[in-house]
């Protein structure tokens, strides 16, 4: 794996706090030179349009030091969630980490 | 003077109660209450009057017979229970009370009925109620609302539409935190309800913050955020998801955020989904019910007040089961060195004594039978149709008065009771006037009027001497100031602005009394009320009477004090046979010019207000207002001297007798009459007598005069005969 590549792997609820956690997280390995961050929703069970209000947050700071923000594994109410608010065109979330691997890291 | 008593004669036309056009519902007939007032009548006599009061053409439920029994006698209340008892086991009161016993067991059971399905309820409602939720206004408690709402989510809800729900709720309870409850603090309670029927599910938010207008943010950002934005997408995710989205404030301060979605049902065949399907179902009612009776928190408080409405019902019929003893005996407390305000007090005391409620009081003397359709032809006066409304509403009639009527007359009526003149046109013409009078039997009165215009009269009496508290269930509603009391009381009624009524059709017949002794003392008591009555409520002065009803009264009161004018015009003719003293300087022609003309016009009044009515009783009436001049000078005096009078009841049973002795004015004057004309006869027969044409005049008049009183020696000499 390489290592600029930073995996984050929130767990239960991302709500507007839990998800600000998350992004201070990835703001922190963009600053420690990661470019590629990789958020596993696995066992996030639930997400709210503040936590999803956050990750666009998160995802600007990534774009503006010129790193990419990727999602995998979204549960089915993320996903809804996602749908519900047309987020998937923006962060076109992979279907887990295997996909991440294969598209991102071999592309780049 | 009589001559405008009879000026406005009003003749009543009426339809009887259950003819009303447009008709007047049976269970809006007011509630009549039959006073029979007796002191020491016989027991059957007011058996018979009671009897036929309760046979009276009129709804059971609605008519309830008091007898008012003064004289607290055993016999009488024995006679009173056991009539009770007889009306009870009537054909009419039987099925009256079958019905009410039917409507009652209904209820009954139907109460049972809740009581057995209100322990379902509970069970049900403990499985249901987890289907409510309050927490803390913190992010951290989303995590236990949304493992609470997984666990509610039944197999027959797809997990999309679930987890879309779940979303919303997220949703939801993130605006109650961020927005609502920004600035209070983190104790305030956030309350949510989640109903799920059978093919909906509804959540509700409780938040205690500031409202404000959903509705107008989702027309404005109904198309969502940019994509890059941060905050903002909480509505439209509610809006997509949500078939109905509403925010509106509830009661005590708080606002509700509906939030409804419908969904497919997955049929699965498992008992664990029919349970579901039928909670939802179950779920569903509760709410139809809930929606149907506004104000009701839970289906708990709805079944709680359905069962005390139906406990009252149930008490009510009661109640009316109780009522159906219609014939009740009211005796009341005669404690010892109180006055008790005979008539008036024991009147009063039935009002008063909480026993007695109707809307409206026949008040009848013992011995008055009332024919059976005595309300259908009375009740009718107290209604007034009113267009507005659409319906009959009570108006002010004060009372309505039927006329007195006797069955027991003796052939020829010596004592001159028929009263066609006074019932006929003398109380029409009041009636125009509307100052018809109560004669105290056979009248119907509004209790409220009763009531309203006793306590004006008696907080008067309060205020001069407080020790009158004592007597207050004794004089309040029927005037007791006066042993008349039914003139008195019409006489407050009118000048309260209450209207009256006379009934011109005979609805109930009464006994008479046969003896001169009860007549004398009846008719001196009627004269000596009546001057009381002027001298502590002179009606001239007393305020709120027309001008019309001051007449009226003062007219009956007043033609009491011709006693004095006929003993002078009875007394000329005598002064002039041994005196030789002419009453009239101008006797001759001057005289004859004025007399006659005055005299035929006397006449004619008579006969045209007497129109109708047998001159023989017309003859009658006036043979006793000249004959009883005595009498009425007796009243006035004993009422200006201040003697103590008395009411006497006047006996109805014959009182055997001769009675001469009570009518010696009388019969000393005839006998004058007779030596006067003995003693002319002889000073004409010996030539000494000058102008005997003048003598002859006086003698015809004088003779006259003996006619008219002739009556009344008549009247004491009768006996009945023997059958």
């Amino acid at each position: 794996m390489q290592n600029n590549v930073h995996i984050l792997q929130p767990v239960g609820v991302l709500d507007g706090n839990t998800t600000n956690e998350l992004r201070n997280q990835i703001r922190e390995s963009i600053q420690t030179g990661k470019q590629m961050i990789l958020v596993d929703l696995q066992e996030v069970n639930f997400m709210n349009s503040s936590g999803i209000g956050a990750l666009v947050a998160a995802l600007k700071d990534v774009k503006k030091a010129g790193g990419g923000l990727f999602l995998c594994s979204l549960s089915d109410q993320v996903r809804i969630i996602f749908q519900l608010t047309k987020m998937e065109r923006v962060f076109k979330p992979l279907k887990d980490r295997a996909e991440f691997e294969m598209k991102v890291l071999q592309l780049s | 003077m009589f001559l405008i008593g009879l000026w406005s004669p009003l003749v009543r036309r009426t339809t009887p109660l259950n003819r009303l056009v447009p008709t007047l519902p049976l269970t809006d007939y007011p509630a009549v209450d039959v006073f029979i007032t007796c002191y020491s009548e016989p027991v059957e006599m007011v058996r018979e009057t009671a009897k036929a009061a309760l046979a009276m053409d009129y709804p059971a439920t609605k008519l309830c017979v008091y007898i008012l029994d003064d004289g607290n006698s055993a016999e009488m209340r024995q006679m009173a229970e056991e009539l009770c008892l007889e009306d009870l086991q009537s054909p009419i009161i039987r099925k009256e009370s079958d019905a009410l016993n039917i409507a009652r067991l209904q209820q009954e059971s139907q109460l049972k009925e809740l009581e057995n399905l209100n322990l379902t309820i509970t069970d049900i409602e403990t499985y249901l109620s987890t289907f409510e939720l309050t927490v803390k206004t913190d992010y951290s408690e989303l995590t236990p609302v949304l493992s609470w709402f997984e666990q509610l989510k039944p197999d027959n809800v797809p997990t999309d539409v679930w987890l879309e729900c779940q979303t919303i709720l997220g949703e939801g309870f993130d605006n109650a935190i961020c927005h609502a409850h920004k600035d209070l603090p983190s104790s305030t309670p956030v309350r949510i309800e989640v109903i799920i029927l059978s093919s909906s599910i509804v959540i509700k938010i409780f938040d205690q913050g500031p409202w404000f207008d959903l509705e107008e943010r989702l027309q404005t950002h109904g198309g969502g955020v940019e994509e890059t934005a941060e905050r903002g997408r909480g509505v439209s995710i509610m809006s997509a998801v949500a078939d109905y989205v509403s925010y509106t404030p509830t009661q005590n301060n708080q606002n509700c955020l509906l939030l409804a979605r419908s969904y497919d049902s997955i049929l699965h065949e498992s008992e664990q989904n029919i349970r579901t399907r039928l909670n939802s179902l179950i779920q569903g009612l509760q709410h139809l019910i809930l929606i149907g009776n506004a104000g009701k928190r839970d289906i708990q408080t709805f079944f709680e007040s359905r069962k005390k409405e139906i406990e009252k019902s149930i008490y009510d019929q009661q109640i009316s089961l109780g009522n159906l003893a219609r014939c009740r005996y009211i005796a009341r407390p005669k404690p010892k060195g109180q006055p008790h305000h005979a008539k008036a007090g024991n009147i009063n005391y039935a009002i008063f004594s909480g026993e007695t409620q109707g809307d409206l009081i026949l008040t009848l003397d013992a011995d008055h039978i009332p024919k059976s359709h005595f309300l259908q032809q009375v009740v009718p006066y107290f209604f007034t149709y009113n267009i507005n409304l659409g319906g009959y509403e009570s108006n002010q009639l004060g009372f309505v008065q039927t006329p007195q009527a006797f069955y027991n007359l003796p052939p020829n009526d010596p004592f001159g009771h028929e009263a066609h003149l006074f019932y006929g046109p003398i109380q029409q013409g009041k009636d125009g006037m509307n100052s018809a009078f109560y004669t105290g039997t056979n009248a119907l009165l509004r209790r409220e009027a009763l009531v309203s215009v006793g306590l004006q009269n008696f907080s008067d009496e309060f205020a001069v001497d407080e020790d009158r508290l004592e007597e207050f269930e004794l004089v309040g509603g029927v005037s007791s100031a006066s042993i008349t009391e039914d003139m008195n009381t019409a006489m407050r009624l009118h000048s309260a602005g209450w209207k009256s009524a006379y009934h011109h059709e005979v609805l109930a017949v009464g006994l008479a009394p046969d003896d001169l002794s009860s007549t004398l003392k009846q008719k001196l008591r009627w004269a000596q009320g009546t001057i009381q009555v002027l001298l502590r409520e002179n009606p001239l002065t007393k305020a709120g009477l027309s001008l019309g009803q001051r007449l009226q009264y003062f007219q009956t009161m007043y033609s009491y004090f011709s006693g004095f004018f006929v003993l002078i015009f009875i007394s000329c003719p005598l002064i002039f046979f041994f005196f030789d003293i002419i009453p009239v300087k101008a006797y001759g022609l001057d005289f004859a010019l004025y007399f006659i003309p005055a005299f035929i016009l006397n006449r004619l009044t008579f006969i045209a207000a007497g129109w109708g009515i047998p001159m023989k009783e017309l003859w009658r009436s006036e043979q006793y207002a000249i004959a009883l001049f005595p009498l009425f000078i007796q009243a006035v005096w004993s009422v200006f001297t201040g003697k103590d009078i008395k009411f006497k009841v006047t006996p109805k049973q014959r009182q055997s007798g001769m009675y001469l002795h009570l009518i010696w004015p009388q019969i000393v004057i005839t006998i004058l009459t007779f030596l006067g004309i003995f003693w002319c006869i002889y000073r004409f027969s010996f030539g000494t007598l000058e102008n005997p044409i003048i003598y002859l005049i006086n003698s015809g008049w004088a003779i006259y005069n003996v006619v008219l009183l002739s009556i009344i020696i008549r009247a004491a000499m009768w006996q009945p005969q023997e059958s």
